[in-house]
This record gives C-alpha cells, structure tokens and sequence, in this order.
C-alpha cells in the first residue's frame, strides 16, 4: 500500500520533471503538459503496482524505474551547467 | 494471471472506494451546488433581488472605492453579469494585517451606493467547502486532492473490473436486493462515465500547481512567478513612483478590452496602486460564452489608459488546461447546459451512495451467519447513514438558518456554519442509537421536510418568496424555491422505499439468473 | 440547446438497446433477426451521431461536444430507469420524442 501510494508518487513527480525538461516545446509549455500529464501517470503507477504479485517485485519496479529517471534528470542538469 | 488481475483490480476498487467514499460524497454534492453558486448566494440574500446590471457599474464602483478606500494598495472589482447581477468590491486594507487586510462590499451597479444585505457566505460555503472540507484550506486540498486520485482510480480499476460493461449498459433490475444495488452502481457510473472521470481529472488539473509542483519546479527552480508569467498571462506588477495620480476614465478601457477579445466582456477589474502615478488596471475577461477558462488579461496605465501589455492566445498545452479548468468550473451561459451538468453530478452522487451502501449489503450474509454485526461493519453503516442521509439535512438546516437566525447576530456566516455542522453532528447520533433501517428512514423523512419547509419560510420571512418571484418572473429566487420542493419530493420518495425495503436485507435468489456465478467479479468477492 | 438532437439521442439508446437479443426479448417478445439487430444497430449509431452533428453545427465543435454528452448521460439514465419499470413505454417513446420534439421545434 505504501509502495503504491508514495512510491507512485514519487515516481510520478520523477516522471513529471523529465517529460518537463525534455518535452520538445517552449519552457513554459512542457511544464504545463507535463504537469497534466502527471495525473494518468500516477493511476497508472498505482495500478500496476497493485497488479503485480509480490511486494518485492512492485518496490523493485518503481525503484528501478525512479533511479532511471533520476540519472536522466540528474545528467541533464550537468550537462545544462 | 488474468483473473488474478481482475481480483487485484476489484480489491483495489473496492477498498480505494470505501476510504475515500464518505468524503467524496460530501465533495460532489457541495460541488453540484457549486454549479448554481451564484444563484445560491442570491437567494441567500432576499434583500437584493431587485438589483439589474447595469453599464455604468464599473465607474461607479471606482468611484465608490475612491472614497472609501483611497489609500489602498489594490481593489478588486467584480463586475455584475446576468448570474450574479452585483458588483462586489474588495480591497486590501493598507493598516490592517492577517485575514482582516482584506475588506468586501457589495454594491448597487447602478449607483455604487453599497447594499446593506444580511452578511452571509452564501454559495461561496458549499464551493469552498468541496475543496477545502472547512478545514485550513490547505489540509483540505491536499485531502481532497488525494481523494480524488482515489477516484480516479477506482473509476479505472471499476471499468476494470466490471467484465460485461457493455452487455449490461442497459441492465437495471430493481428490488433484487444485493443485485439491484449493483446494477444501480454500473448504470449510474456507467452511463455518466464521460463525466466522472472528467469531473475528476479536471478537478486535480484546477489545483495541479499545488499537487504537483514538479513539472515546474524542474524548469524554473523556486521562481515559479515566472512560469505563470510566462504561461498564464501577463504580470501587473509594478513599482510605485510614489508620486500622486489620478486615474483615468474606465469607459473607454472596457471597450478596448472588449475589442480585444471578440466582444466578450471584462469580469475583474483590478486596480494596482490607484492612488500613485504609476497605477495598473488590469482586466480579467469573461469565460462564460466559452469552454475555456483561461485568465486572459490586459494591462493598462491607470493615469493615461495607455495599453501596457494584452494576454494573447494561449499556446496548446496551456489551452488544453483552460478547456479541462474550464469544464471543471462550467460557467458556461447556456443554463440546460448547466442542468445536465448538475443531473451528472447527481449520477456521481448516486454512484458514490450506492458504492458505499453496496459494501454493506455484500457483507450482510457474513453478519446472518456470524449473528451480530462485526464493528468495522457497524462502523461503515453509521457513516453510511450520517454522511448519504445526513448531509441532505445539514444542507437544509444551512439555508434555513440563513432565514431564521436574527439579522443583527454578530458573527451571522459563521452561525450559520456552526448550525450546519450542529445538523451534521448530530445525524451521526441517529443511526448510533436507532437500529439503521429506522435511522435511514428518519433521516430521509427528516432531510425532505425541512427542503419542503424552506419555500415556507421563505415566504413567512421575507417577501422574495414565490407568490411574488413567480409573479415578477424572478427565475433566481422562484428557480431555488421550486428546486427545494423537488428535492423535498426525491427525498420524500427515497424515505418511503427505505421504510419499505430495508438498505442491508437480501432477498434470496429467485432464479439461475442471479445465481453469483453471473455477478461480476466485484460481486463474487462478497 | 435544442430539444430535437436531445430527443434522437434518446432513440439512439432504444435502438442500440433493441439490437440486444435480453432486452429485445423483454421488449418485442421475440428473437430479432441477425438482420434486424445489425439494422437495430446501426439505426442507434446513426442516431446518436446525427445529434451529435446537429448539436455541433449550433452551438460549435467544443460546446456542442460537451453538450452532447450531457445530453447522451441524460436521456441514457432516464431510458435505463424507465425501461426497468415500464418496457414498452420506454420503448415506445424512442419514436414518440423526436417527432414531439420535431412538433415543438417547429411551432
């Protein structure tokens, strides 16, 4: 449950800030879709942890997929500064 | 694996539903009503029912507000419009600190003399309060705001869930017991499903910023100024010059603005500084001849009326947020419109209801077989019946208040606050002390009386009642009192068959038709 | 918003509900044909797309979209609840409102 809730979350604010920076549209605007965006991310977060079997297997997923996003995110800004 | 993940998805709907279904319940009615806020706040005010729109109202009201509040760092003015035929005034007070900095009035558009109506929240208790649960308002977002990812999640998981969505569109089979409350459960939610999960979304988009502040954080850091800068419209910020100035005509300001934006009209005006050479009127433009609702503004220089900077059309992103915002709000002007919104809502009302009441039924074998009810049981039942019967009362009692408490009381919005929530209190210490068939049936009997009793009042108290609104043709006033005796009748209606068939009774089955082999999934997990 | 594209969504549902071989049974008291069913059906689509265009055509593509599925959730719980109680009534007025509707529009 905790997985699910906080976890999804965030995940989704991960997912959010990637498709922010990179989104291919002005500043502004990738902000704005992303943010929409946001919403049917995280029930999408939330049901796939709750279709997957095991605990373990649905912390792993969203751990995996978090570390993904944040080295994204993270070279991102290295390369930006 | 397959039907392992429809059980996980029925687990999922059902439990993401009971948590949050209480509270979601009390934030689609007060939402419904928000629908008809202005009106709401009209009728709660019977002193202004003569008031009109009229086209002198915004200098009026800057003339008003010179002499009132000279000296103050900013005014707003909302202009009249059909809806809400007043201008309101509020400005900050430049001495005052805390909530009290910012004072109200409501002014005659005509004159700008103000109108001396009972103090009142009107509608503006039910729109807040189905976001922010009367609770510091940012508690009651964020819990709100969680909720309705709840159900934005059990309306997918439910769609999920439910295996013959289409085969049983059309399937309502009433007094089956158990079976009936399902089917009433899938139509409602089924049929109004375009509008639940609109409603629902959209109702995350209107404070998405605040739940979700990541999208931005990313590309602007802490200066999230900029960003609404850049994506919401124009800034007005500006410095003083600390030179006296005096503003110029309004007249030919509103129709430059109107110009600019296709004939619509300005429904906010706001006033930087009015009084320093370096004064800003900014105006907000009207939504309601629109989906969107985007706060498309234009600038001007108070002192020359100069055009400073106008808001163009907003870019795809942001003009897809202003539609789904502007859905959410529905200020659209056609009122059938504004009607089959209000009959969704009341489809999501039901829905919610029925969930709720279903989550007892489906246990009550379990309650036969064990021979007293289990607590989390009886828990479920007491809200069941404070929150789906009881809030009808509360609602009641709200507006009887408003007619009834004595029009000098100090403090009189907050009294009528408290008596909603004295109502609200004490429809939970119903079904505590009576067994819960009798606890639905009084609280429904109870709910329909007091709605039928408020045109009565109405007309004992003031003289806006309906033998002279009906007269004059006053559909604000007339429209509200009518709608009290049509719910007054729903409610009477759902208190006779709840005296009848009691809410947690299943009826055996009759045939191989209701055999649990052809419920859906949900149901077999009773 | 007119009462004429309200009405045909109203019939749209008769019709798509017909083509269902329960309901139909419930309704006509017989089996419909393969034939009258696929007609059923499209008479249905036809329907609830013919108000949809009509809708859109007064009141503009947003609003009339908007407008249509307010009127589509509208006519749908009134049909399933009077279909539940009365069959043949709810039924019959599939053809019964548009013409009043049509009646209405027009004087």
């Amino acid at each position: 449950m905790a997985a699910a809730i906080l976890g999804g979350y965030a995940l989704t604010a991960l997912a959010t800030m990637a498709l922010a920076m990179n989104l291919p549209m002005s500043r502004a605007e990738a902000s704005m879709a992303a943010t929409l965006l946001s919403f049917p991310i995280y029930t999408c977060a939330m049901i796939w942890v709750f279709a997957t079997r095991t605990a373990k297997r649905a912390w792993l997923g969203i751990g995996a997929s978090a570390v993904v996003l944040m080295a994204l995110i993270g070279l991102q800004r290295l390369v930006a500064a | 694996m397959k039907e392992g993940f429809r059980q996980s998805m029925a687990w999922l709907h059902t439990w993401s539903g009971l948590v949050v279904g209480w509270i979601l319940f009390a934030v689609f009615v007060t939402g419904t009503l928000s629908y008809f806020r202005p009106e709401i706040s009209q009728w709660m005010r019977p002193e202004l029912r003569d008031m009109q729109p009229h086209p002198q109202a915004a200098a009026s009201a800057i003339a008003a507000l010179q002499q009132r509040a000279p000296d103050s760092p900013r005014w707003f003015i909302r202009l009249p419009d059909a809806r809400e035929p007043i201008v309101r005034v509020t400005w900050r007070d430049p001495n005052a600190t805390g909530p009290r900095r910012f004072q109200n009035a409501v002014l005659d558009p005509a004159t700008g003399a103000e109108v001396k109506a009972r103090d009142t929240r009107g509608g503006d208790f039910f729109y807040r309060f189905h976001f922010e649960l009367s609770m510091k308002p940012i508690w009651g977002r964020w819990v709100v705001g969680c909720c309705a990812m709840f159900m934005l999640i059990a309306i997918v998981t439910g769609v999920i869930t439910h295996k013959k969505i289409f085969k049983d569109f059309f399937t309502f089979r009433p007094k089956k017991g158990q079976r009936s409350w399902l089917d009433a459960h899938n139509v409602v939610g089924v049929l109004a499903l375009p509008y639940h999960v609109m409603i629902t979304y959209s109702g995350l988009v209107t404070l998405m910023f605040m739940y979700m502040p990541w999208g931005v954080q990313a590309n602007y850091g802490q200066n999230r100024a900029a960003f609404f800068d850049q994506a919401l419209g124009v800034s007005a910020e500006t410095p003083l010059a600390n030179r006296p100035g005096a503003l110029t005509n309004i007249e030919p300001l509103l129709l430059t603005a109107q110009r600019h934006w296709d004939g619509a009209n300005p429904s906010l005006i706001t006033v930087h500084n009015p009084a320093d050479a370096n004064s800003r009127i900014e105006m907000r433009r009207d939504n309601s001849d629109r989906l969107a609702h985007s706060s498309q503004s234009v600038v001007f220089a108070g002192t020359t009326g100069e055009l400073l900077a106008a808001a163009g059309e907003p870019m795809p992103a942001t003009r897809t947020r202003d539609v789904v915002y502007g859905l959410h709000m529905a200020n659209f002007s056609s009122s059938p419109l504004r009607w089959l919104f209000a009959l969704s809502g009341l489809a999501g009302i039901l829905m919610i209801a029925s969930g709720l009441v279903l989550w007892s039924v489906k246990r009550a074998p379990e309650r036969v077989k064990l021979g007293r009810v289990p607590f989390g049981q009886r828990l479920v039942e007491v809200l069941n019946i404070g929150v789906i019967a009881g809030l009808p009362i509360t609602i009641a009692v709200f507006f009887h208040a408003n007619r009834l408490l004595p029009i000098g009381l100090a403090e009189r919005p907050t009294w009528e606050v408290r008596a909603f929530f004295a109502a609200w209190l004490l429809s939970f210490v119903v079904p505590l002390i009576r067994p819960a068939k009798a606890a639905w049936k009084a609280q429904f009997l109870a709910a329909a009386t007091l709605f039928g009793a408020l045109p009565v009042v109405n007309a004992l108290t003031t003289d806006a009642h309906l033998g002279v609104t009906l007269a004059s043709r006053n559909w604000v006033y007339a429209g509200f009192d009518l709608t009290c005796l049509g719910i007054a009748a729903l409610l009477g209606l759902i208190a006779w068959h709840a005296s009848r068939t009691s809410a947690t009774q299943r009826k055996p089955a009759r045939n191989k038709a209701e055999t649990p082999a052809n419920l859906p999934a949900e149901a077999e997990r009773a | 918003m007119s009462l004429f594209p309200f009405a045909l969504t109203y019939t749209g549902w008769v019709a798509l509900c017909l083509s269902l071989s329960r309901h139909a049974r419930e309704i006509l008291q017989r089996e419909p044909s393969p034939l009258e069913r696929h007609l059923l059906r499209a008479a249905g689509w036809l329907a609830l797309t013919a108000s949809l265009l009509l809708t859109a055509a007064r009141t503009g593509w947003p609003l009339g979209t908007v407008e249509w599925f307010g009127m589509l959730t509208a006519t749908a719980v009134s049909f399933v609840l009077l279909l539940s109680f009365y069959p043949r009534l709810a039924a019959g007025l599939g053809l019964g409102l548009p013409v009043c509707a049509a009646v209405v529009s027009l004087v």
